[in-house]
């Protein structure tokens, strides 16, 4: 009897009643692009591209931790912010920069990584001090295929084209965006700039063979284009402008043409750089002067006291 | 005397032809109208769209893409009383006019916009005349900007490379716009754009394992987890989880899961603190905003002997990836 008794005590005082449970937990969370596929990468290859970490109902700062996967090509892969951030309130989509830099010394070959985030859990208003709670955390994940070969791949595509509004004082300037598709520097040679009247139908002015720098390999960028064109101040109002893109060997690859608005340069803007080069010179001559004056002044007392020594 | 009368003559003679003179010019001025009839231009368009840029959508909900028309009339802007514009998966070009009914996979057409500039149909789809842009000051003015705004859900196909179905097709824009007499319609047909895939959840459980004594399982009763599909397309998750901690530690591992129900003591996996390996969830890509795909997922658990009593505390992690 004593036996089960002592028994029955064990069991008690090893086996009391544990609470464990999930709490309610509503949230979404989401990665894009879920996957970014690069066939063309060469050895010593720079891949960039954004992510965008989302949240339909960004109602709290969210802490966030970005990790790489171990895989073979995890030293490759570089993320910018990293480790641990917080996504503010009130943001919906938080981009993060990742850099792949593929190794000279790389094998050719298909390499698979991935790149995963992952929110720290809602804090529960409702739960209780002693009330069991199994949070729920909501991460993503993304996936990078990419594939290092040979070969030179030179492609690029004209993303959009913009023209700018300007002052009087300003030349024409076109907002070109380009994509390397290729894994070498790539995109147009040069570009050419006719400037129409408000109708269209008259030339006012024509710039040519201004020269465009290529861009990086795999990346987008806006690039600003300045014609400067014969007309030191153009009057206020609408103008057309057709910008033709060339490539190397002088073919046009794109034409664009649209309207953009010339607007009234104040004073400071026709004359500003003008006024700052005076102030300029007027400050520098009369620091000129005060060190001058300094100068002298101490010859003069240096002079004065050699005499008294003498 | 006939000297005086040769000169009456001829005088009367130069009276006579001015006064013919006079007459033809009348004639003349009266005959020669001018006359030029200033025939219908019929409106031309570019079509910009989102910059050129690749879009990217918000999970649960939508995010806006814009596209920029320019219109320009040789009668005047101020003709232009029509602008519509529709967003749409197109296979590999923008074909212009591609007509399609409104869909929040795959067209998402703009109220038109008419001639008083207020919106046919209020809607948060729209074309609306520019107040940044290149705007229509009448008189001679040609040429004038319109903005057109896309409310694009979370299950608009992806077409970037990598996407599961569309990854071969772009998206587009068509416009139409209209004078009154003609119409014009265009696309824009030298950008790619695309919509990138988003791999996205949404976990809503309510879930609790109840009260249970040491050295014993939760048998066949699972609690259960919802995986909502929040982004565009299908997913599969990666589940782990962390010790929990309260008056003891509960390992990881004694927690599992399955995606159909189980006992615990002859089925389910055993949960890790590592994402491998990935669940498969059954369910697929989102067709409406109004029923998202969902796979549940059971749970149980089993408590060691000797388990201290108390609350324990722990975080389970859904991690959604592209399936």
């Amino acid at each position: 009897m004593l036996y089960k008794l002592r028994i029955l005590t064990l069991a008690l005082l090893l086996g009391g009643v544990i609470g464990v449970g999930f709490r309610n937990v509503y949230a979404g969370f989401g990665v894009s692009p879920a996957k970014i596929v690069e066939d063309n990468l060469i050895k010593g290859s720079i891949l960039e591209r954004t992510v965008y970490f989302v949240q339909g109902t960004p109602d709290r700062d969210l802490k966030v931790k970005v990790e790489v996967d171990d895989s073979p090509i995890k030293s490759w892969i570089k993320i910018n912010p990293e480790g641990e951030f917080v996504i503010p309130k009130g943001v919906q989509q938080f981009p993060v920069t990742v850099v792949i830099t593929v190794p000279k010394d790389a094998k050719f070959g298909i390499y698979t990584g991935f790149v995963r985030a992952v929110g720290e859990p809602a804090p529960d208003p409702a739960r209780k001090e002693d009330q069991s709670s199994v949070s729920i955390a909501i991460g993503a994940r993304v996936e990078f295929d990419l594939t290092v070969g040979e070969g030179v791949l030179y492609k690029y595509a004209i993303r959009d084209i913009d023209l700018k509004n300007i002052l009087q004082t300003e030349n024409p300037i076109a907002d070109i965006n380009i994509e390397n598709q290729g894994n070498v520097p790539a995109g147009p040679a040069e570009a050419s700039f006719e400037l129409f009247n408000k109708y269209g139908d008259v030339r006012l002015a024509y710039v040519q063979g201004v020269k465009i720098e290529p861009i990086k390999p795999f990346a987008v960028e806006s690039v600003a284009v300045e014609f400067p064109i014969s007309i030191a101040t153009l009057s206020i109002g609408e103008y057309w402008g057709l910008v033709k893109l060339y490539n190397e060997k002088g073919g046009v690859v794109r034409e664009f043409k649209d309207v953009f608005n010339v607007k009234e340069a104040t004073f400071l803007d026709i004359y500003g750089r003008y006024i700052i080069i005076f102030v300029g010179v007027i400050l520098m001559i009369v620091v000129g002067l005060l060190i001058k004056r300094r100068l002298f002044r101490n010859k003069s007392v240096n002079l004065s006291s050699s005499e008294q020594v003498v | 005397m006939q000297y005086k009368l040769r000169r009456e003559s001829f005088a009367s003679l130069i009276i006579a032809l001015a006064g013919l003179f006079a007459f033809v010019t009348i004639v003349i001025a009266d005959t020669a109208t001018t006359s030029v009839t200033v025939g219908n231009a019929t409106p031309s368009l570019s079509v910009t769209f989102n910059g050129g840029n690749a879009i990217t959508l918000t999970e649960s909900t939508f995010a806006y893409a814009s596209a920029t028309l320019t219109i320009t009339d040789g009668n005047g802007c101020n003709t232009i009383n029509f602008v519509t514009a529709t967003a749409f998966l197109a296979s590999t070009s923008a074909l212009a006019g591609t007509p399609c009914a409104e869909n929040d996979n795959n067209c998402y057409p703009t109220s038109s916009t008419t001639a008083s500039g207020i919106p046919a149909a209020l809607s948060d789809t729209l074309c609306l005349a520019t107040t940044t842009g290149n705007q229509c000051t009448g008189g001679g003015d040609t040429s004038v900007q319109y903005d057109c705004g896309f409310k694009l859900w979370f299950i608009a196909e992806a077409t970037a490379a990598g996407s599961p179905t569309w990854a071969s097709s772009i998206w587009a824009v068509a416009a139409t716009t209209s004078d009154g007499t003609a119409t014009t319609t265009a696309s824009n047909t030298t950008q790619n754009v695309e919509i990138n895939s988003l791999a996205a959840t949404a976990v809503d459980a309510t879930l609790s394992f109840g009260t249970l004594s040491a050295n014993t399982n939760t048998g066949a009763t699972n609690s259960t987890t919802t995986a909502t599909t929040t982004g565009n397309i299908a997913i599969d998750v990666a589940l782990s989880g962390t010790n929990m901690t309260g008056a003891g530690t509960i390992d990881v591992s004694r927690q599992k899961y399955s995606t159909s129900p189980f006992t615990y003591s002859s089925a389910g996996t055993h949960l890790t603190n590592t994402t491998t390996p990935t669940v498969e969830l059954a369910s697929g890509e989102p067709t409406a905003t109004t029923s998202l795909p969902a796979s549940a997922i059971s749970w149980g658990i089993a408590i060691d002997a000797g388990q201290a009593n108390g609350a324990y505390t722990g975080t389970d992690t859904f991690t959604a990836q592209a399936d």
